[in-house]
């Protein structure tokens, strides 16, 4: 979307609005399922996501990133406080039992949707972290602050997570 | 087991399967409809405010602009028809003249008028005269008028006098012929002597210089605002400088510094504390296109269209309950997370602050945490001063007063800087969002500005002004319940005028 739609987004121009919303729903909708199992909970969260999208575009600046990265943001700090009021429970593990599968060859097959399903099937803590860490791409220090979880915390639900994955995609293959 | 590329490689496909912003319809990825149902019943009713402030701001320039513009063309127009009809009057009133024979072939070309020192050049030609004409000018202050000397068959001296008969300027052969050879029947009227002693050069009075007798006037009204006066049995056209001569439009730039000065009256009561610490206006550069009519010679109308931008700056001093009961747990610290609306110069502002505490630190349960809280907010905007400029000692130029209004239009606000300093040792401002709604803000400011200047002329087209002036504001820029904040402006200018 250019940056003139985006002005008259700001200005509210109802029509402007539509087309932002028509242009990212989708992505951003896959978005929120990866951090909600429930569809009403990424229903939700769309919801809240795009109203502050609206009310606090004027902040967003060209030159720091394009209008997706800006949304992805905006719509995983959404989802995030969203799952603070669930009370986020993170249990610890211990280091020894931990083991990591991978299985790059599987996942590359599989469609978005059964990724993300798959990903939806997670417990809670798990998915966070994983989608925290694998796909936005933020580091263990990072997540801990964002989470109010300490750095081995988040280790280890990673750790978890993917066990958890590996688990489940051996089911689907 | 595998390594680290293969976990990297397993990472990578996950991001970029979910990167892709350009997803296909599916049935699985598409929300309900009423998810854009409710977000668009949470959207402000479609209200074009922002045009719309814009737009009604211009057409209310607009029509002044245009009022202003007809106004004075009814009263340039209802002023020519006053002139004239005097002229006609006093033309009508003259007594006897004493006539001038001319002989055939006589003619005047590139001769002036002088009106207070400034030079109105005017074209005469007289040809095959047989009869007699006189020429009127009338209602000059100070001087004015062009003596025709006759020497022979030729109009060759143009003298202009001031009220007290001196010369101002000697036009044509220096060497005045006066009563030189048998054939001329100069009159005392063409000599700088004897009109001394006839004092006729009053002000106001029409002069009559050089007159013939049988005239026929008819007087038109030229497109040029000058005075047609076409001597129908002697076919002798002329023309002169109608009384009072608007000056052609002047074109100019300016660029100048404004001075802000604050008036804040009252105290500002805000739900988080009350205490509004400071808040000021830093200075502008302004840059400016200018539009100048001369409206008299001494009176002249300015259409300025200028643009510049100001930071506001304002310092909050905030005392907020900590709550312990309240904190989430973020590794080593505590965050407690506060919402408000405050009201500002932006409007109500949207405030989330996050204030930290290390596990360790002792805090008790709603201490005061004391903080100052600063924004600033950077306004650019279109000024659009009308003002009226007065040179009291020359036409023009020298120095002049300047008194009108200016009209601000705001085109853009934004948050320029937003900080927080905790003054508690143990709890931390970690950080602070702000969010308004540009469409509180207002869009439009008015000022009077009364000034002093000075131009001079430094060509036959060109002129430089030198010009401070002070603009009284009359609108808020800041106002909430007991507490208001006007803005004055102290301008210092220069600018560059030519005529068009």
């Amino acid at each position: 979307m250019d940056t003139p739609k985006l002005k008259l987004c700001i200005d509210g121009n109802r029509s402007a609005q539509k087309e932002l919303y028509d242009s990212y729903n989708r992505a951003l909708f896959v978005l929120c399922q990866r951090y909600f199992s429930d569809v009403d909970d990424a229903q939700d969260a769309l919801q809240d996501g795009f109203i502050k999208v609206y009310r606090d575009l004027y902040q967003f600046d060209a030159l720091k990133g394009s209008i997706y990265s800006w949304l992805k943001k905006v719509f995983i700090n959404t989802c995030l406080e969203k799952l603070r009021k669930k009370k986020l429970d993170f249990v610890n593990v211990d280091d020894s039992q931990i083991i990591s599968y991978y299985e790059p060859d599987v996942i590359s097959t599989l469609g978005l949707k059964e990724i993300t399903e798959l990903i939806q099937s997670m417990p809670t803590g798990y998915r966070t972290v994983f989608n925290l860490y694998v796909i936005e791409g933020y580091n263990h220090s990072e997540i801990a602050q964002m989470l109010g979880i300490s750095e081995s915390t988040s280790k280890t639900q990673l750790m978890k997570a993917k066990n958890f994955l590996k688990g489940k995609i051996e089911l689907v293959v | 087991m595998y390594n680290m590329e293969d976990r990297n490689n397993l990472n990578n496909i996950f991001r970029d399967r979910f990167n892709n912003e350009d997803i296909p319809k599916e049935e699985w990825n598409t929300p309900d409809h009423e998810v854009w149902e409710n977000i668009e019943r949470t959207l402000p009713k479609k209200e074009d405010k922002s045009s719309k402030s814009t737009l009604i701001p211009f057409l209310l320039s607009l029509a002044l602009l245009s009022f202003m513009f007809l106004g004075y063309k009814y009263f340039e127009k209802a002023q020519k028809v006053n002139d004239l009809e005097i002229l006609l009057k006093e033309c009508s009133e003259s007594k006897e003249i004493p006539s001038y024979n001319f002989s055939a072939q006589n003619s005047i070309t590139q001769t002036s008028i002088v009106k207070n020192d400034k030079s109105i050049k005017s074209s005469f030609e007289a040809s095959q005269v047989n009869n007699s004409f006189y020429l009127v000018v009338k209602g000059l202050t100070n001087i004015q008028a062009p003596n025709l000397n006759i020497n022979e068959n030729i109009f060759d001296d143009v003298k202009v006098l001031s009220s007290n008969g001196n010369i101002i300027s000697n036009f044509g052969p220096s060497d005045l012929n006066l009563n030189k050879g048998a054939n001329n029947k100069l009159d005392s009227i063409s000599s700088e002597r004897e009109l001394n002693s006839a004092n006729k050069f009053e002000k106001g009075r029409i002069l009559e210089v050089t007159p013939l007798n049988q005239m026929e006037l008819m007087m038109l009204l030229s497109s040029k605002n000058r005075l047609l006066i076409d001597f129908t049995n002697t076919n002798i056209p002329m023309i002169i400088s109608s009384k009072k001569t608007t000056g052609p439009w002047m074109i100019g730039v300016s660029s100048g510094h404004i001075q802000w000065v604050d008036h804040k009256k009252g105290r500002l009561n805000n739900p988080l504390s009350e205490l509004l610490l400071d808040e000021n206006t830093s200075s502008s550069f302004n840059l400016q296109l200018n539009f100048l009519k001369v409206l008299h010679p001494k009176l002249s109308l300015n259409l300025g269209l200028g643009i510049y931008s100001r930071t506001q700056s304002s310092t909050y001093r905030l005392s907020l309950p900590y709550s312990i009961a309240n904190e989430t747990s973020h590794g080593n610290e505590f965050h407690n997370y506060f919402e408000h609306s405050l009201p500002t110069s932006l409007g109500n502002i949207n405030t989330n602050l996050t204030l930290a505490r290390s596990i360790s630190s002792n805090v008790t349960n709603n201490e005061n945490v004391d903080l100052d809280f600063s924004l600033a907010n950077k306004t650019r905007a279109i000024n659009v001063p009308i003002t009226f400029i007065y040179y009291p000692m020359n036409n023009g130029q020298g120095l002049y007063f300047e008194t009108g209004i200016n009209t601000e239009l705001i085109y853009q606000q934004k948050l320029a800087k937003v900080t927080t300093n905790s003054f508690h040792s143990q709890v931390d401002d970690r950080d602070m969002k702000v969010a308004f709604d540009r469409k509180q803000i207002e869009q439009i400011n008015f000022a009077i500005p009364l000034g002093i200047g000075y131009s001079k002329k430094l060509g036959s087209n060109i002129s430089i002004d030198f010009s401070a002036k002070y603009g009284f504001g009359l609108s808020n820029v800041h106002m909430h319940e007991g507490f208001t904040h006007k803005i004055d402006r102290i301008t210092s200018q220069i600018s560059v005028f030519k005529s068009l």
